[in-house]
C-alpha cells in the first residue's frame, strides 16, 4: 500500500514535469515562424509599380498595358492597382479572376508625375487569391 | 534507493533540459530572423521611396540632364548636357513640384508610416564647389554665376524650327577681346530643307567671342513669324555672370550645351537639394546627385 502511494507520487511528479517541458518547449517551437511571404509580396508589390513607371503605363493610364501586367503575375497572386489624384480614385485595374481585397500582406505606394503637368499618387495591393 | 530510477529520472530530465535549451535557441534565432525580415522590408521601402524621387526629379523635374563631368588637359573641367532638350519647356514647374513635395511628404510619408523630407527641393540644381545654379522653365534656361571668376567657357547649340529665310532681324554683341572674360560660343541652324539648301539644318548664327560678364549682352534672332530666340550673357537679373537661352513663339531645340569652368581640388558635382527618409528606426539621408566626377 505505502509502495504504491509512494510510487504514484513519482508517476504524477514526472507527468507534471514531462507536462512542463513539453509544452514549454511546444511553445517555443510554435513561435518560431519566420514570414517570408509578406517580403516576396511586398517585393512583388514595389516592382510592379517600377515595372509599370519602366513601360510609362502608369504615367499614361495604358488599361491594356496594366491589365497584361498584372495578369500576367503569378496565378496565386491578386493585385490591386489604385491611382488617385487627390483623395479621388482616377482609376483602379484589379487582376482578372480576384473578385475581392484579401489579407493584404504586399504593398507598394509611390507619388508620380504624368503629362508633365499632374501629380498622382499610385498604391499596388498584393495578396493570395 | 533505487539507483537505477534516480539514473533514469536524472537522464530524462537532462533529455528535456537539452530540448528546451534547443527550442529556445531556436525561438531566438527566428526572433532574429523575423526582425531581420521586418528591417529588410523596411530598407526596401525606403530604398524604393528613395528611388522614385530621383527618378521623379530626376526624368520630369528637371528637364535639363547633365551628363559627364570631365577634366580637360588645359586645367579645365567641362560639363556636358547630352539630353538638355528643348526650349519652350514645362511653364509651372515651381507649381509642380510644390504639389509633389507636399504629396510626399503628406500623404505617402502619412500611409507608409515614414517621415520623408525633401530638403531644397527645387527644380534647379548647382553646380559645386563653383555654385552655379541650373534652372529650365518655360521659355529660359537659365544659369546664375554668383561667383563667375572660374567660368570659361559656354558652347551652346541651338536648332529652331524656323527656316533661315524667314528670318528678319539678328544681332550679335561686340567682342571685348579679353581673355579674362569668358567665351561665349552660339550656334544657331534652322530647322533645314529651305531654299536650294541641304536638309541639315543651316546657321542662322555662329560666333565664338569673349563677353564681359558685368556688362549686358544679347544675341538676338527674330523671325517673320514672330518667333524669337535670344541669349543674354552678363548683367541680367540683378546679377552678373547671368547666362539666358530664350525661345518664343517657335521650338528650339538645345543639341549642344557645354560650360567649362577653371579646375579645382574638389570633387566637381551637380547637386539637387537632399532630402530624408526616416521608418521604424532606420534613416536615410540622400542628397539629389545629378552627376558627379
Amino acid at each position: 500500500m505505502g509502495k504504491g502511494i509512494i510510487f504514484s507520487l513519482d508517476v504524477m511528479i514526472a507527468l507534471l514535469l514531462s507536462v512542463i517541458f513539453s509544452t514549454f518547449i511546444f511553445f517555443n517551437i510554435d513561435q518560431s515562424f519566420s514570414n517570408y511571404d509578406e517580403l516576396f509580396l511586398h517585393k512583388t508589390a514595389t516592382d510592379t509599380l517600377t515595372v509599370l513607371r519602366e513601360d510609362t503605363s502608369l504615367e499614361t493610364f495604358s488599361n491594356e498595358s496594366i491589365y497584361s501586367f498584372l495578369n500576367s503575375l503569378p496565378e496565386q497572386y491578386c493585385v490591386n492597382l489604385t491611382i488617385y489624384d487627390d483623395n479621388r480614385i482616377l482609376y483602379n485595374a484589379l487582376k482578372s479572376g480576384c473578385n475581392a481585397e484579401g489579407n493584404v500582406l504586399g504593398l507598394g505606394r509611390r507619388v508620380f508625375i504624368a503629362n508633365s503637368t499632374s501629380v498622382y499618387f499610385g498604391e499596388v495591393k498584393l495578396w493570395y487569391g | 534507493m533505487d539507483k537505477r530510477g534516480i539514473f533514469f529520472t536524472s537522464i530524462v530530465i537532462l533529455l528535456f533540459l537539452v530540448l528546451s535549451f534547443l527550442s529556445n535557441s531556436y525561438l531566438s534565432r527566428t526572433n532574429q530572423l523575423e526582425a531581420d525580415l521586418k528591417e529588410t522590408i523596411v530598407t526596401d521601402q525606403i530604398i524604393f521611396i528613395q528611388d522614385s524621387i530621383i527618378y521623379e526629379y530626376y526624368n520630369k523635374i528637371i528637364d535639363l540632364k547633365p551628363g559627364s563631368i570631365d577634366r580637360l588637359g588645359n586645367s579645365q573641367v567641362e560639363l556636358t548636357f547630352p539630353q538638355a532638350g528643348v526650349l519652350p519647356t514645362l511653364e509651372n514647374k515651381t507649381e509642380l513640384i510644390r504639389i509633389y513635395r507636399n504629396l510626399t511628404e503628406g500623404r505617402l510619408s502619412e500611409l507608409s508610416n515614414a517621415n520623408i523630407t525633401l530638403i531644397n527641393f527645387y527644380p534647379n540644381f548647382t553646380i559645386v564647389p563653383y555654385g552655379s545654379v541650373f534652372m529650365k522653365e518655360g521659355n529660359n534656361l537659365t544659369f546664375y554665376n554668383f561667383n563667375y571668376s572660374p567660368l570659361k567657357k559656354v558652347v551652346i547649340e541651338l536648332k529652331v524650327n524656323e527656316s533661315e529665310d524667314d528670318v528678319s532681324g539678328t544681332l550679335i554683341p561686340a567682342d571685348t577681346n579679353n581673355d579674362n572674360h569668358p567665351t561665349i560660343k552660339l550656334k544657331i541652324k534652322d530647322k533645314g530643307g529651305g531654299r536650294g539648301k541641304g536638309g541639315g539644318g543651316e546657321e542662322i548664327i555662329e560666333s565664338e567671342i569673349e563677353l564681359d560678364p558685368t556688362a549686358r549682352n544679347s544675341y538676338v534672332v527674330n523671325f517673320d513669324s514672330g518667333g524669337i530666340v535670344r541669349l543674354d550673357f552678363g548683367r541680367f537679373n540683378r546679377h552678373d555672370g547671368t547666362f539666358i537661352t530664350h525661345a518664343k513663339g517657335l521650338q528650339a531645340n538645345i543639341t549642344v550645351f557645354e560650360v567649362r569652368y577653371v579646375q579645382v581640388n574638389q570633387t566637381v558635382r551637380a547637386l539637387g537639394g537632399n532630402f530624408t527618409v526616416t521608418k521604424l528606426d532606420v534613416t536615410k539621408n540622400s542628397a539629389l546627385v545629378l552627376a558627379s566626377e
